[in-house]
């Protein structure tokens, strides 16, 4: 165990309220100072299956889980069973003696029992609060304050009328008041005691894109439901009210691209997002975009499949897809944010630049970021900044307005349908510079290389890739999207035991960074990293730069890296 | 007010998209509509090489598509009269989901069905509204399925505004037009559009012999059982008028939170200081 540094797991059975028995003890470590990163397993079930919440605890800056598990709390036989594994011979396990036994479990382990579900029943309660008796007993063997706990079971629970919110910190009470008379707080060596911290944000990359989104300001979010992006349509469809925005839910995913397009060539800032099923049944529309230079974000959260796949596990097998998803070649934007902070303010630039080069921007994510909650620093909001390119509006003189006129940088002035003095002309046919549908040499030349010179001119004002670590280290890591927070935890520990390492993270999918990544990987060794069978990153990087590297690090079984396994990987490859 | 382009018009001699691009403009003209109030989205078929022929906001669409769009555009500019142009394969196969949906959700847009009973653009395929029997080329042996019946299932599916017209009665379908475009909701039009090259049987003649004007026999379309029992007369007598009205909230009046105010018009810059907060 280290001594600043804590990994909780809940486990047990699907339905037993595991999910929000984390949010409240991870509200209760944030509001006490700390660091947290979470993370959840289930299985595609409503009720029944396995499920596991993981809370890693921190005094200091933290980037991802990791393992082992100090602290499990077993609510069941399962959770003891399936978990063993993944605790260390000084790891405690809380555990649900109505349910599960110790035995079996590696020696050095301690296990805490106490009668979960008898606790919630003899106190009025029903089996389903055995979860909060387990955050009373919790809270008392991390010495936070029982009152932290209460406000974050209120908050919990702010839908329930107050019978049953006293209920639940009734119950909450008395575990906590078992585990002061039967157990000794002072073994476990972590403690959640207050300590002094600037206030900061827990937020999930769904989280921060609804936030990136409204503060971008989109106002039609058109999507049809679909892990990972249901907390996404959740958050924004609460606030539209208030905020004057549109949720539309369509009859399927086809609706949503063309329902978001036809809100974007009104002028309205709009988005969609999906899954890769979802989005396969976009892609005809996404070349709609391209053809008809509209722009829309497209927010893809990726799983792993094909077809149906493992809906609530984590992948990052649609990279391919997304770069060249829909007929023919057009320009589009592929942005992968690597954490919550990113995909804040990945997606202003994906509203920025949708609207600067009127085109589609995919922005990737994955089950693992979208669903995970990570806390922050603040985000300053001033500092965001809303360009919307060139727009001719009612003021100007449009007698000759020609949506696609040719224009140096590829980029012609755009006009809002029902904006302007005279109508204008908009096809998903080739067509000429006043929009109608044209198949001469020429013209389709012209207008083929007009649209694609909008990237050539995107390629020189866009931001180059960060490296993390040290310079002139002689190994390097190289990856993209989600994986970011975890190679900077595996960074760390080989840092501890005097391994340098530089890492090369990719956001900016397309465009490619080709001189950024050859320069990288110049004069090092280098480990790509990424969470597909086929290598889709190194054969773009194979593509773009002519570069091939062999030392890569696939995974493909749905679970996110660990930091400890990269870690593991690099000692053998070094 | 002037809502001609000046493009070359590429329809067949004869063709009924003729009568409907006209009756169109006749209806705009007759609404006292201006060309910058009105956007038509257009599937792809021969119907939608209107979207080169009317002068309009255009904006067409991918085969299928234009109901989508048209909902899109309507709750992000709520002034605009948004009118969906598709044909039959166009909205009745490739789009049919989106036709029971917009039905049901009433936004207020007129969707024009250019029924020629086959697939013009890709030279003459069955279409889900080509007779039972009818030889087409990729029913050598006649067409097997049943019609598919776009009034009866835009009464099912709840559609506000369900009227059937001949693009050969030019002064019935402007008529029917301006009703249907006047139609607080999601008014459905089936337009019966001879395609003169490819469709050797539901010809000018074939329909002029057996079309009737509801209006003219007392009908009231106020009753959804009588309107669909109606919407089942096909064959030896065809009706044309409007098959069944009704008012019901939009979809914008219900979607959009304010109802004062056009989305797109809205300033982008907004505070989320709030909304972080509760992240706190
Ligand atoms: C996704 C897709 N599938 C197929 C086509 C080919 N296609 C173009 S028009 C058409 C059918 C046209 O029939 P209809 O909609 O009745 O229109 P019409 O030409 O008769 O006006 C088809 C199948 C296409 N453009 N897009
Ligand atoms: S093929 Fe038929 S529908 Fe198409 S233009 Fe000719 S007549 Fe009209």
């Amino acid at each position: 165990m280290k001594e600043n540094d804590f990994n909780i797991r809940i486990a047990g059975e699907a339905g037993y309220g595991i999910a929000s028995a984390g949010l409240a003890l991870a509200k209760i470590a944030l509001r006490s100072g700390y660091f947290v990163f979470d993370y959840s397993e289930y299985p595609s079930l409503i009720r029944g299956g396995h499920n596991i919440y993981t809370l890693r605890i921190s005094g200091e800056q933290i980037y991802s889980p990791s393992l082992p598990v100090d602290f499990l709390i077993a609510l069941n036989q399962d959770a003891v069973d399936f978990n063993k594994d993944q605790l260390s011979p000084q790891s405690f396990i809380l555990l649900n003696s109505d349910k599960a036994s110790d035995s079996g479990l590696s020696s050095g382990i301690r296990a805490l029992p106490i009668p979960l579900v008898k606790i919630a029943l003899d106190n009025k309660g029903s089996e389903v609060m055995m979860n909060n008796v387990a955050l009373g007993a919790i809270t008392f063997l991390l010495k936070a304050e029982f009152s932290v706990l209460e406000s974050g079971i209120r908050e919990a629970f702010s839908w329930a009328t107050s019978e049953i919110i006293d209920l639940n910190i009734k119950v909450a009470q008395k575990g906590f008041d078992y585990a002061k008379d039967n157990f000794a707080a002072e073994e476990i060596k972590f403690d959640l005691k207050k300590i002094k911290a600037k206030p900061r944000l827990l937020l999930t990359g769904n989280d921060a894109f609804g936030l990136g989104a409204i503060k971008a300001g989109c106002k039609f979010f058109a999507a049809y439901p679909m892990t990972p992006i249901n907390s996404l349509i959740v958050y924004f469809a609460a606030k539209a009210k208030e905020l004057n925005l549109v949720y539309f839910q369509p009859e399927d995913e086809i609706a949503a691209i063309n329902s978001a397009l036809g809100a974007a060539v009104c002028g309205v800032r709009s988005m969609t997002a999906s899954s890769g099923g979802g989005f396969s049944l976009m892609v005809e529309a996404l070349g709609m975009a391209g053809m008809t230079e509209t722009p829309l974000v497209i927010i893809e959260g990726q799983r792993p499949g094909p077809s149906s796949g493992m809906p609530t596990w984590t992948g990052q097998g649609d990279l391919r897809f997304v770069l060249h998803a829909s007929q023919d070649d057009f320009p589009r934007i592929v942005l992968a944010p690597g954490d919550v902070e990113e995909c804040f303010w990945l997606m202003i630039d994906a509203f920025n630049l949708a609207e600067k080069y009127q085109l589609p921007v995919i922005v990737l994510t994955d089950k693992y970021l979208a669903e995970s909650r990570q806390s922050i620093n603040l985000i300053d909001d001033s500092k965001v900044e809303i360009e919307r390119g060139k727009i001719v509006s009612l003021k100007d003189s449009l007698q000759d307005y020609h949506r696609y006129e040719f224009a140096q940088d590829g980029v012609s002035p755009r006009a809002f349908i029902g904006q302007t003095k005279e109508p204008f002309f908009t096809t998903s046919y080739e067509h000429n510079e006043a929009g109608f549908a044209a198949e001469d040499i020429e013209t389709r030349k012209a207008m083929m290389e007009k649209r694609m010179k909008k990237l050539e001119t995107l390629e020189k004002e866009m931001s180059q890739p960060i490296i993390y670590g040290s310079k002139d280290a002689e190994f390097g890591f190289i990856s993209w999207g989600s994986n970011k927070g975890i190679i900077l935890e595996a960074q760390k520990i080989l840092a501890s035991q005097r391994i340098k390492t530089s890492f090369l993270h990719l956001n900016f999918l397309n465009p490619f960074p080709a001189e950024a990544v050859a320069e990288f990987c110049q004069d090092k060794q280098v480990l790509l990293l990424e969470q597909n069978i086929s290598g889709q990153l190194a054969g773009l990087i194979r593509e773009k730069t002519g570069l091939k590297i062999k030392d890569q690090f696939l995974k493909y079984d749905g679970r996110p890296f660990y930091p400890e396994e990269i870690a593991d990987k690099v000692k053998q490859i070094l | 007010m002037n809502f001609k382009t000046k493009s070359k018009i590429i329809w067949c001699k004869g063709c009924g998209n003729f009568g409907i691009l006209t009756a169109l403009q006749k209806a705009f003209e007759q609404l006292g509509l201006n060309s910058n109030q009105i956007m038509a989205v257009y599937g792809i078929g021969c119907h939608g090489h209107m979207a080169n022929y009317l002068r309009v906001y255009n904006f067409e669409a991918i085969h299928g598509r234009t109901l989508p769009v048209a909902i899109g555009a309507k709750l992000a500019n709520k002034e605009l009269k948004v009118i969906a142009i598709a044909g039959d394969g166009d909205q009745l196969g490739e789009g049919g989901n989106h036709l029971i949906h917009a039905s049901r959700k009433n936004p207020d847009i007129t969707c024009l069905i250019h029924n020629n009973q086959i697939y013009s653009l890709t030279v003459g395929q069955a279409s889900p509204t080509s007779e039972k029997g009818m030889k087409t080329k990729t029913t050598p042996q006649g067409v097997v399925d049943p019609q598919l019946n776009p009034l009866a299932l835009g009464i099912a599916s709840g559609a506000t505004f369900v009227a059937r017209s001949f693009s050969g009665d030019i002064p019935h379908l402007v008529n029917i037009l301006t009703q249907a475009i006047n139609h607080q909701g999601f008014s459905l039009v089936d337009i019966l559009q001879p395609c003169v090259s490819l469709n050797h049987t539901n010809t000018f003649t074939w329909y002029r012999e057996r079309i009737y004007k509801l209006e003219e026999t007392g009908y009231l379309p106020n009753a959804k059982n009588l309107a669909f029992q109606k919407s089942q007369e096909w064959g030896e007598k065809i009706p044309t008028g409007i098959f069944y009205q009704e008012e019901r909230l939009t979809l914008e009046e219900q979607l959009l939170p304010d109802k004062n105010e056009i989305l797109a018009k809205q300033p982008l810059e907004t505070s989320i200081k709030k909304l972080l907060s509760e992240f706190q």
